[in-house]
């Protein structure tokens, strides 16, 4: 108690001295003229002064007989529970001045240190936004590179993990051909049950491990001055394996125990597919900070098979669900006024074919609704079906020279078949808005909030919001 | 056991008499009047940002006594004014000159130091630092004057040079410190190197300054197509340099700065100006107090300075369009924009770019002179009152169109669509600042 009460007393004595030291000299607030030469308007004097007389003073200024303070009494004694109240923020904000005005000389080092283009670098390491979950908010990444075959080819090996035990690691032979290797390893993804007609409260959480080797080929053209590829078009093959198992997430019971019959074919077996697809993008939208007008169009199928003969490439595990699934993603917007005010409208749709072992469909493999996936307003993997339709509308205005704001509204649904079973009273809406600093030329980030007849989540990101 | 001691006739603690006795020299010794010259300090850019940007905006807003003048209509004049409204002098901030005195067009152009730059053809680099989009040189002439040799970023020629002349010209005019700065031309081989020089490189690291870095640095800045390299030549101030100062309080350690500086006229009034030639980086970090002796008696001056952001420039580009129609962080735009969901235009979509290379983005049109706003809220002009604006309208009007005329043409610009569009802006901005702060045209307001 003792120091408490003797800091109280300084506190104290410290305001004391702070309201007293404006008394002192609060009657020089009136200013009488003492020994003082007042600045005459030409006006006043037609003859005006002579000309020798424009330099700089060098006579003593003219001053109050003592220092003036900054606020009357009555101010300061109005401010005194405000000053005693906030004087932690003032420590704070001492501390930050002086801290910021010791480093800022070297400041250049962290922009030095900054990453720029990191394609070329042998060795990297960074912290990162996320790219495994929207509930993992940053990961740390690894990457070594090397030349081969007498620098005609690099060798990029990097693992990336997070801060909820997600994994990731790959190998890849970039080129003409590119070889890549992934494993990825979720621990807590979320499983609600098949359909819309489920339940919050029903909230599994189940892993995922997935082994896949690719060789793909890819080709660009309409590039624009800045080199980005308006255009383009990739295909893939090779083996995937994948195991589902237990889920991780603490207080949330694990998927055998909420869904059995769901995963009764798959818990802790190891499925092998045999997967080639092919994806054609076309993205002619332009306009910076945001892009404001233009279309794009993705289109995808990619084949899941059973895994025979070179196609297994030495992978093993059970035969899997086979099954086809294409995505038709269709986006446009438009913008009107000068610093770009910007409407767009977003449609999706998924279809998964299956044509055999309907009991071994893997959840991951099942396409999803919630989180970043759509429908932000519910949590990631709220819905989960073999279909998917969504569509969201954007609108997009300034609120600053670096400041934007964006709002949505989203509508959506998973569905066992998307052209028979399609009910528009069956859609999920979602709603939402962010406020997202950007530069002249980008945007840097997000911060804002989604809200469901569910949940409403916070939302953020670093980087560009934009796909 | 704890010991008393009788003070004004009552028995305290021995602990708390030496508290008291503590908190008094603490007082005492920051209230002691400097014999000698403050310490130099430095001050963080980022810092300004953030205090003038997001805390004072946050403290203002909770001040009841200053919602309470607002509301009252009773914001605290300028304190060091006397009856007729005029500053108080001497001022070690500011000198009358234009409105107060006759100030010709010459004696303008020959400003604050009365020369034409460096001397003689050979100069001597003495430091130089690599910093930076451009380079910059401390120099020697042939009269041993020291001067700062600056440069346009070489995507701009003429943008950031042309602004800091002509704004240091109408500052000086109008009654500021400010350094001597002349645009000069050079060939790079009239550059001599001192064996003793210097380079402060990006990383901070100083290394002896060679021919060669010389050549190298040089092949960052704009060339004239004569082979000869312009750049500003910013005379050394005089005196010992002591820091920034901020646009509010007091320096604790000059004891001749007794008038809190958001209680100053002339900082307060500083706003018509700073509209005028759209300085909307007035700034602490962008001023410097000296420590200067005169005839046996040292004082300090304050002075302002780096004027390469202003009219149309930004230093290195030309200037963005929303400059000058509100803060960076602008708390009201910002309300004004959520709530109508960006649909109300802002106040500077619609402006037109001239299209001059050298003059980047200024214009008379969209000016408005009552709402005009600096990138961050200045302390000084945040307490501005309609007396402190109309003193600087009265300086303003008694600007001749030659005076301004004038200092544009000291830009030495190589278009002369540059001049001639700066002119016409300075001119439409100064007519329409006067008209609206003293109700008539300038010819009049300054008799």
């Amino acid at each position: 108690m003792r120091p408490a009460r003797r800091v109280s007393e300084v506190i104290f004595l410290l305001q004391v001295h702070w309201i007293l030291a404006g008394t002192a000299s609060a009657a020089t607030d009136s200013l009488s003229a003492q020994n003082t030469i007042s600045a005459a308007p030409l006006a006043a004097t037609p003859a005006g002064r002579a000309a020798s007389d424009l330099a700089a003073t060098t006579a003593p200024p003219w001053n109050p007989p003592s220092a003036l303070p900054r606020r009357r009494m009555w101010e300061r004694i109005v401010l005194l529970p405000q000053r005693i109240a906030t004087l932690p923020l003032s420590a704070v904000g001492w501390a930050a001045e002086h801290a910021l005005t010791a480093v800022e000389p070297y400041a250049y080092t962290i922009h030095r240190a900054a990453p720029g283009d990191t394609s070329q670098t042998r060795f990297r390491m960074a912290i990162s936004p996320s790219r495994f979950d929207e509930r993992t908010p940053f990961c740390g990444q690894i990457e070594a590179r090397s030349t081969l075959l007498k620098g005609r080819a690099d060798l990029v090996v990097a693992h990336t993990a997070s801060t909820r035990h997600y994994h990731d690691t790959a190998v890849q032979l970039p080129g003409l051909l590119t070889f890549d290797y992934h494993y990825r390893w979720r621990p807590r993804d979320l499983f609600y049950g098949v359909g819309m007609r489920t339940f919050e409260d029903d909230v599994t959480t189940f892993g995922t491990g997935v082994h896949q080797g690719r060789a793909i080929l890819a080709y660009a053209w309409n590039r624009e001055s800045g080199g980005r590829p308006r255009s383009n078009l990739v295909g893939w093959i090779g083996p995937r394996t994948l195991v589902t198992r237990r889920g991780h997430e603490p207080g949330d019971p694990s998927i055998e125990l909420g869904f059995p019959d769901v995963v009764s074919e798959t818990l802790d077996r190891r499925l092998l597919h045999a997967t080639y697809g092919v994806r054609m993008v076309r993205d002619w939208r332009v306009g910076t900070p945001h892009w404001g007008t233009g279309w794009r169009a993705v289109m995808e199928t990619e084949r899941f098979d059973v895994a025979k003969g070179v196609l297994a490439a030495g992978f093993s595990g059970a035969r899997g669900a086979q099954f086809t699934r294409s995505t038709i993603l269709l986006e446009t917007g438009i913008s009107f006024m000068h610093d770009p005010r910007s409407i767009r409208l977003l449609g999706r749709f998924v279809d998964t074919g299956l044509s055999g072992g309907r009991d071994r469909m893997a959840v991951i493999d099942l396409p999803s609704l919630g989180g970043d996936a759509g429908l932000g307003g519910f949590r990631p993997g709220r819905f989960h079906d073999l279909d998917l339709i969504h569509a969201r509308f954007t609108y997009v205005f300034p609120l600053l020279q670096k400041v934007e704001a964006e709002m949505h509204v989203e509508s959506g649904a998973v569905l066992g078949d998307l052209w028979h079973d399609f009910q528009i009273d069956r859609m999920e809406q979602s709603w939402g808005f962010s406020v997202r600093p950007r530069s002249r030329y980008q945007l840097l980030g997000s911060l804002g909030f989604d809200f469901s007849r569910e949940s409403t989540r916070l939302r953020w990101m670093i980087g560009n919001p934009d796909p | 056991m704890r010991r008393l001691v009788r003070l004004g006739g009552r028995l305290v603690t021995v602990a708390r008499v030496a508290w008291i006795g503590a908190l008094f020299c603490i007082v005492a010794a920051t209230a002691r009047p400097a014999t000698e010259a403050p310490k130099e300090r430095e001050y963080s850019l980022l810092w300004d940002t953030v205090d003038n940007s997001f805390v004072r905006p946050v403290t203002r807003f909770f001040d009841e006594p200053l919602i309470g003048r607002k509301l009252t209509g009773h914001k605290r004049e300028a304190a060091n004014v006397d009856e007729r409204d005029q500053v108080r002098l001497p001022s070690t901030w500011w000198q009358p000159r234009i409105g107060y005195k006759r100030v010709t067009v010459q004696q303008m152009l020959k400003g604050p130091g009365g020369t034409d730059g460096p001397a003689g053809r050979r100069w001597t680099v003495t430091s130089a630092k690599s910093a930076g989009v451009t380079p910059g040189f401390q120099i020697k002439d042939a009269r041993g004057d020291r001067f700062l040799l600056k440069f346009d970023s070489p995507d701009h020629p003429e943008l950031s040079s042309s602004s800091e002349v002509i704004g240091t010209l109408l500052f000086w005019a109008a009654g500021y410190n400010t350094p001597e700065n002349t645009i000069v031309h050079f060939h790079p081989e009239s550059l001599d190197v001192d064996p003793e020089a210097t380079i402060k490189e990006r990383l901070g690291q100083a290394r002896s300054f060679t021919r060669e870095r010389l050549a190298q640095l040089l092949s960052r800045v704009a060339r004239r197509p004569d082979g000869t390299v312009r750049c500003v030549a910013s005379r050394f101030l005089e005196g010992k340099p002591i820091g920034p100062f901020k646009y509010y309080g007091r320096r604790g350690d000059d004891p001749e700065d007794l008038v809190p500086h958001e209680l100053r006229r002339e900082l307060r009034g500083m706003w018509v100006f700073a509209a005028w030639t759209n300085h909307v980086d007035v700034r602490g970090p962008n001023s410097l107090d000296t420590w200067v002796t005169h005839g046996g008696r040292s004082f300090v001056r304050h002075h302002l300075i780096d004027f390469g952001s202003i009219l149309g420039s930004s230093a290195t580009a030309p200037r963005s369009l929303p400059a000058g129609t509100e803060y960076s962080v602008d708390n009201g735009v910002f309300l004004r924009q959520a709530l109508t969901l960006g649909l109300v235009p802002f106040r500077w979509e619609g402006s037109v770019d001239p299209e001059i290379p050298s003059v980047g983005q200024i214009e008379a049109a969209k000016f408005d002179p009552r709402g005009w706003r600096p990138s961050d809220p200045n302390p000084a002009f945040d307490e501005r009152t309609d007396r402190d604006v109309r003193w600087g309208a009265r300086i303003l009007a008694a600007f001749t169109d030659e005076h301004i005329r004038a200092a544009v043409g000291a830009a030495k610009h190589s278009d002369p669509r540059a001049t001639e569009y700066i002119s016409r802006v300075l001119i439409a901005r100064r007519d329409a600042l006067v008209k609206e702060w003293l109700g008539s045209a300038p010819a009049e307001s300054a008799k």
